[in-house]
């Protein structure tokens, strides 16, 4: 109609005072507008293929913490969508030569191949229910969250409880946390369905149901294999020639 | 009752032994020339198991194979279970011999908690129970069902009353230290490893744990002493001195990076120039010390040393050997990986540039 609502009014009423509209997000209810644009819901794209290798890297060790890359791209306005994901660590990231070797050549290896960047990290930790990020994995995810464009990234942690239904035959729902770390704050943290969310490509559950056997776990490799092996490749091409057949 | 030691000590002169006496069996073993397994057979007979051996039921191989794995101590929870499933469902089973069959039943539970399978175990470490009553093996077993089941204090109360016992239960030590670990509690795990270390300070393996307990908190100085220990315990494998070279790397500054390259070099020449951790480790190194070069940071950076850096002589040591690594890693590349090539050219020559 005509008229505004009053909410709304109200709204832009108390915005003519501040500097910077930004983008918010109007809540009709309590007539606040949020100008801070760091409140945004981001939505993160995830491919099948990047979702069926990182779960394939961390079963293949369930004892242990395992650490990677997200590969991707930024769509829209602060959205991400990633398509890949690089193995990189099933050893302790406390040591920092593989880490910052590994940096370098994923995020190389992301620009010269298909014109894309370093989006993020995702780990699987050590013990079942920790969900958080320890200090060390932090400090890295900062770092690509630095070199990323518009330093824009995300971070995912495996949440081991949901592995079990994650594997029965339909697929259960998917096994990914995701944490961001909003402009102001020091620390990664988990998100509520209001800060982001996670589209995980139709069928990728399925995909990796079936996809998830003994043989296939253990072909998985990262950069830790690689480097005791060369002529093991992370990059893990093998899977998506398995996923289309 | 006089606190009895693990190891067969008391066990009777070699004269009047039995046949199936545990200690003579043992000094037979080291008396004569028979090799041991590798570890390229344990993983040949588990491939030969996985196509065809349990399929077929092959009792012979599953015995061979859990001989291998309790020699090698590797953890490979899978193939375990299923072979000491077959070894003790076998109708012949009475000819193993009491301890063949214990010692299968003992891997059978410690497989079973690791695939999850908490049933099995449980109904073992009754069994085991019943025929052992005061075993400090299966004590072992019941704080591990107990740890599984998520019972962490039960399961050290568990463990200070066995080494009350026997304090020399080094296994017990550590499952201790790894119910520190599995609770997050990092302080309590370094400091029963460090009591466990002030008695049993040859344990290699020990001192490499307590050594990444130390890296984890980025305490780098007491982490490169564990790491000095374990040199000092095993000087000719190599990746001891890249994992030392690893934390100097790490903790940073001129002094500990200068250190870091006298490290990956020796691990390199160690391992015949084939650990290639090493080569990008001296790339990276050299890439560091420019950056520092460049900021002129003639002295050092503020950052402690943690080594004896006095011995290293003045001017550049190995000064080229940041670039003959980043001349020979495209070598590796074009054999082992070509695919990867570009990146990896890319790369060094960004950091042989800067």
């Amino acid at each position: 109609g005509k008229t505004r609502p009053r909410s709304r009014r109200r709204a832009y009423a108390r915005c003519e005072r501040t500097q910077s509209w930004g983008r918010g997000v109007v809540t009709e209810l309590t007539g606040r507008l949020e100008t801070d644009s760091n409140h945004v819901s981001m939505k993160v794209s995830v491919t099948e293929r990047a979702y069926v290798k990182l779960v394939l890297h961390s079963l293949k060790h369930p004892t242990r913490d395992v650490f990677g890359v997200l590969v991707g791209r930024t769509v829209g306005d602060g959205d991400l969508e990633v398509t890949d994901v690089l193995p990189m660590l099933h050893s302790t990231i406390s040591v920092t030569p593989s880490v910052e070797i590994a940096l370098e050549q994923f995020g190389l290896h992301a620009e010269l191949s298909v014109g894309q960047h370093l989006v993020g990290v995702y780990a699987a930790n050590e013990r079942l229910g920790d969900l958080q990020l320890g200090h060390n994995q932090a400090k890295v995810a900062d770092v690509v969250k630095g070199n990323a464009p518009g330093k824009n990234a995300v971070v995912f942690v495996v949440d081991s409880e949901k592995i079990n239904q994650a594997l029965e035959l339909n697929g259960g729902p998917h096994v990914l946390q995701m944490l961001i770390k909003d402009g102001e704050s020091t620390k990664w943290d988990l998100v509520g369905s209001q800060s982001g969310h996670i589209a995980l490509a139709g069928g990728a559950t399925a995909t990796l149901a079936k996809m998830a056997t003994d043989d296939a776990i253990k072909k998985v490799t990262d950069f830790d294999d690689h480097l005791d092996d060369p002529g093991l490749d992370w990059r893990n091409g093998w899977v998506e020639d398995a996923m289309g057949k | 009752s006089t606190p009895r030691l693990d190891r067969g000590q008391n066990a009777p002169r070699f004269r009047f032994l039995r046949a199936d006496c545990f200690a003579a069996r043992a000094f037979r073993c080291a008396m004569t020339s028979r090799p041991r397994s590798t570890l390229g057979e344990l993983n040949d007979t588990e491939e030969y198991l996985e196509s065809a051996g349990f399929q077929k039921g092959d009792v012979l191989a599953c015995r061979k194979y859990l001989a291998m794995v309790g020699e090698h101590l590797v953890r490979r929870p899978g193939p375990v279970a299923r072979a000491a499933q077959v070894v003790l469902a076998d109708p012949k089973n009475h000819k193993l011999g009491k301890r063949e069959q214990y010692g299968a039943m003992e891997l059978l539970a410690y497989a079973s908690l690791d695939v999850g399978d908490d049933g099995t175990a449980e109904a073992i470490v009754e069994t085991l129970q019943v025929s052992f009553p005061d075993s400090d093996k299966v004590g072992r077993l019941r704080g591990c069902v107990l740890e599984q089941r998520n019972k962490f204090s039960e399961a050290l109360a568990l463990y200070d009353a066995i080494l009350e016992k026997h304090p020399a239960e080094q296994r017990v030590w550590k499952r201790k230290v790894g119910c520190y670990k599995a609770v997050g509690d990092f302080d309590a795990a370094i400091k029963t490893l460090t009591e466990y270390l002030d008695v049993f300070m040859g344990d290699a393996s020990a001192w490499e744990e307590l050594a990444g307990l130390y890296c984890e908190k980025n305490h780098f100085a007491q982490s490169i002493f564990c790491w000095e220990e374990v040199i000092c315990a095993q000087p000719q494998l190599a990746k001891h001195h890249r994992h030392i070279a690893e934390v100097y790397c790490t903790a940073g500054g001129v002094d500990n990076l200068t250190t870091a390259r006298k490290y990956y070099a020796a691990a390199l020449d160690m391992s015949t120039a084939s650990d290639l951790r090493a080569m990008f480790g001296l790339v990276l190194v050299d890439k560091k010390l420019k950056d520092f070069e460049q900021k002129k940071n003639g002295i050092g950076n503020g950052k402690k040393s943690l080594g004896d850096a006095s011995n290293v002589a003045q001017g550049d040591v190995g000064a080229d050997l940041g670039k003959d690594a980043a001349a020979f890693i495209p070598k590796i590349y074009k054999v082992a990986c070509p695919g990867l090539l570009p990146v990896v050219q890319k790369q060094l020559a960004m950091a042989v540039s800067t």
